[in-house]
């Protein structure tokens, strides 16, 4: 196995041998992939190549596009589909309401 | 629920691992570091990245189950604490978001994917290996438990 370890000097790892050696290592069939949060739109707009939902998703669909597709995908929390999938990242409104679940309520859970 | 406080981010990314650390000039841009990294595996696969994990520095994980909402246990987690976090996929996970029925996920920081490789390399050298290779559920155990765990 290759050593992926640049963290002993501080620096950042090599990303692509550590993905490459996760895969091998784990027979992965899915891509291995990374999220982070900006506190600017702009610049997650301002990422080359980067691809904008053209629909109304929920966040896995997104994370699937990336790890199932290979796609670089930017979300702000009008791409996505109700407080649920935004406030788990804080691009939502968690208020009490939200947070009580009423949504989920004769669904998911007889009650609240 | 594990959440990330609202009020501080406008947006998120999500990118395969091997586009990030790209620099251009030297200069960091906005797919240097990931704040996670996330895979899906099989269990087998996960508890043997567990296991790379506990390799220096042992502790003990204890993961959370929300039940729908999972992502909560996963991206949610590791965001707000920045920990390893192992999830169970819930319905709106497989439902929507294509995950199959042998995946688990795991989302942690970047460095503790380092550590569990090298952790991962430190078994391999004691022959602890992925796939794990079947022994037999009937064959006497001693001989091969007398390599594994030799007597000090």
């Amino acid at each position: 196995m290759t050593d992926t370890n640049v963290t002993k000097t501080g620096a950042a790892p090599d990303f692509s041998r550590l993905a490459a050696d996760l895969e091998r290592q784990l027979r992965l069939r899915a891509i291995p992939f990374g999220m982070k949060l900006f506190e600017s739109a702009k610049e997650m707009e301002s990422i080359p190549k980067i691809r904008r939902p053209q629909a109304v998703h929920t966040l896995d669909q997104i994370v699937a596009q990336c790890a199932r597709l290979g796609w670089t995908v930017g979300v702000r929390g009008e791409d996505l589909v109700g407080d649920q999938c935004r406030s788990v990242v804080g691009l939502g409104i968690q208020d009490e309401k939200w947070s009580s679940g009423h949504r989920m309520v004769g669904v998911w859970y007889a009650t609240l | 629920m594990n959440l990330v406080p609202d009020g501080k981010y406008e947006a998120l990314v999500v990118a395969p691992l091997n586009k990030w650390g790209k620099r251009e000039g030297g200069i960091a841009g906005p797919l240097d570091v990931p704040d996670i990294a996330l895979f899906y595996a099989t269990p087998g696969a996960m508890i043997y990245f567990i296991n790379g994990l506990q390799w220096k520095g042992y502790k003990r994980f204890d993961w959370s189950v929300v039940g729908e909402s999972s992502c909560a246990d996963s991206w949610g987690r590791a965001l707000k604490i920045r920990e390893p976090s192992l999830s169970i996929p819930c319905f709106g996970e497989r439902r929507y978001g294509g995950v199959l029925d042998e995946e688990m996920l795991m989302a942690l920081p970047p460095e503790d994917m380092v550590k569990a490789m090298e952790g991962m390399q430190a078994l391999a050298k004691n022959g602890l290996r992925y796939p794990i290779p079947q022994y037999g559920i009937q064959q006497d155990v001693r001989a091969r438990l007398g390599v594994s765990y030799p007597k000090r």
